[in-house]
């Protein structure tokens, strides 16, 4: 860019494979830009203020929580949002499918940023143990569980993506 | 509000040469962006300067046996990089516990270290480490310890044209090291103490404490006492936090009994006399 000063941003975005120009103003939160100007409302906002990682998304493959990320933080990076985990060949990723078997969802505004906060922790510990689920899931808060559930749909993910890659491997 | 990306660090100071107002370098932004919301920061006439390209502030190298670590650098990318390494596993520890995994991710070293966080989990490791600050301006380079940068929680020490460069990170001589925070830190909730120990033959005792009034600090007067002396503890204690009131940083009732209780283990673990 330049030194000149701009009180409106012209951003080019690459969310969930797709490419997005929108304008924005400097102190845009990632989660607005991604709400108010895409309409990928499955990024929910929350506390608003970094307490609660409802908003997480995917930076580059590292969870990082939207609302308090400057939205022109995101040019020239991947977003991935909870919309961009599913395919349409899989309409459900295995993280995905994890939370529905072991129940880990009652009313569900948290679970976007608990899904994308275990699949950054899969990419990071394949076979976490129950410490680093508790570590890698601190940023996410869920009034509803108990946590309990929770913990157990990673594990129960991390089984699934592991005996997909040995299928893949075969 | 108004916002400049310069490629260079000479870009860089001519942008806050041209800025009036409140001017704040931003690098992870969630600190600021979390103050925004809070509106702990007004938006009229904030001048925000994104520094994500300058490339000279995100080198994480070593050199003559210390660690030169780039403002720029991720916490989490630290985080992986200490893994292991001897001299560093206290430093290790403390940011697996600092915050959480989307923080790290986003936050910058620099960032942490200029916006003097009252509960920062590094800061009293850091100071363990004798840690320097290398700040550049456009009169140049200059190097400066650790605990002259704070001024008080979320201020710093450093004048409107200078910008922390680099971290210089001394291994740790430790044989035995401890490391403690009060209450588990969530995003932006910060734990209530944080304390470090450490031991070796060259290095001596060395004590910190973080989220005092004035940010963090080494407890020195402990240290001098406990060094070698067979004082009693509880009177060590109380020559230190009488140090720290006259040095206008009084720590709290809580933090007294924590402190306490933290060399109360140490000792019990024969560390200490």
């Amino acid at each position: 860019m330049s030194t000149a000063s701009v009180n409106i941003l012209t951003l080019n975005l690459k969310i969930n494979g797709r490419d997005y120009c929108v304008s924005c103003s400097p102190d845009a939160s990632l989660s607005s830009v991604l709400r108010d100007n895409i309409g990928l409302s499955g990024t929910k906002e929350g506390c608003g203020s970094g307490e609660c990682g409802c908003c997480t998304v995917l930076l580059d493959s590292k969870s990082v929580k939207s609302c308090i990320t400057p939205a022109f933080r995101a040019e020239g990076a991947e977003v991935i949002t909870i919309e961009g985990l599913s395919s349409p060949v899989h309409p459900l990723h295995p993280v995905q499918e994890a939370f529905v078997e072991a129940g880990a969802i009652q009313c569900g505004f948290c679970t976007p940023g608990f899904v994308l906060s275990a699949y950054s922790l899969l990419k990071e510990i394949p076979n976490p143990d129950e410490q680093d689920i508790k570590n890698g899931l601190s940023g996410n808060i869920c009034r509803c569980t108990g946590y309990e559930t929770i913990f157990k749909a990673v594990q129960l993910a991390a089984e699934k993506l592991n005996s997909s890659e040995r299928e893949a491997r075969e | 509000m108004n916002y400049f990306k310069p490629e260079s660090l000479d870009e860089y100071f001519n942008c806050i040469e041209k800025s009036e107002g409140f001017v704040r370098p931003l690098a992870g932004g969630a600190d600021i962006m979390h103050r925004l919301k809070k509106k702990f920061l007004k938006k009229d006439g904030l001048t925000l300067i994104d520094i994500n390209v300058l490339s000279d502030l995100k080198e994480l190298e070593e050199r003559d046996g210390e660690l030169r670590i780039g403002a720029l650098t991720k916490l989490s990318r630290l985080q992986e990089f200490l893994a292991g390494k001897a001299g560093y596993n206290l430093l290790h520890t403390a940011l697996g516990s600092s915050a959480c995994s989307q923080i790290r991710h986003q936050g910058t070293v620099g960032g942490h270290l200029a916006g003097c966080l009252p509960g920062s989990h590094l800061f009293p490791v850091l100071l363990l480490h004798e840690a320097r600050i290398e700040i550049v301006s456009p009169g140049g380079m200059r190097e400066v310890d650790l605990d002259t940068l704070q001024k008080q929680p979320y201020h710093n020490n450093l004048k409107k044209n200078e910008l922390i460069s680099a971290l210089i990170l001394p291994a740790l001589p430790a044989k035995k090291s401890y490391y403690w925070g009060e209450g588990e830190r969530k995003g932006f909730c910060f734990a209530p103490f944080v304390l470090g120990w450490s031991f070796s033959e060259e290095a001596g005792l060395r004590i910190a404490g973080g989220n005092l009034p004035r940010g963090a600090v080494r407890f020195r007067v402990l240290e001098e006492k406990l060094a070698g002396s067979f004082v009693p503890l509880i009177d060590c204690l109380k020559e230190e936090f009488h140090f720290q009131e006259k040095q206008g940083n009084p720590l709290s009732e809580y933090q007294k009994t924590l402190l306490y209780r933290f060399m109360k283990v140490i000792k019990d673990k024969g560390e200490i006399k």
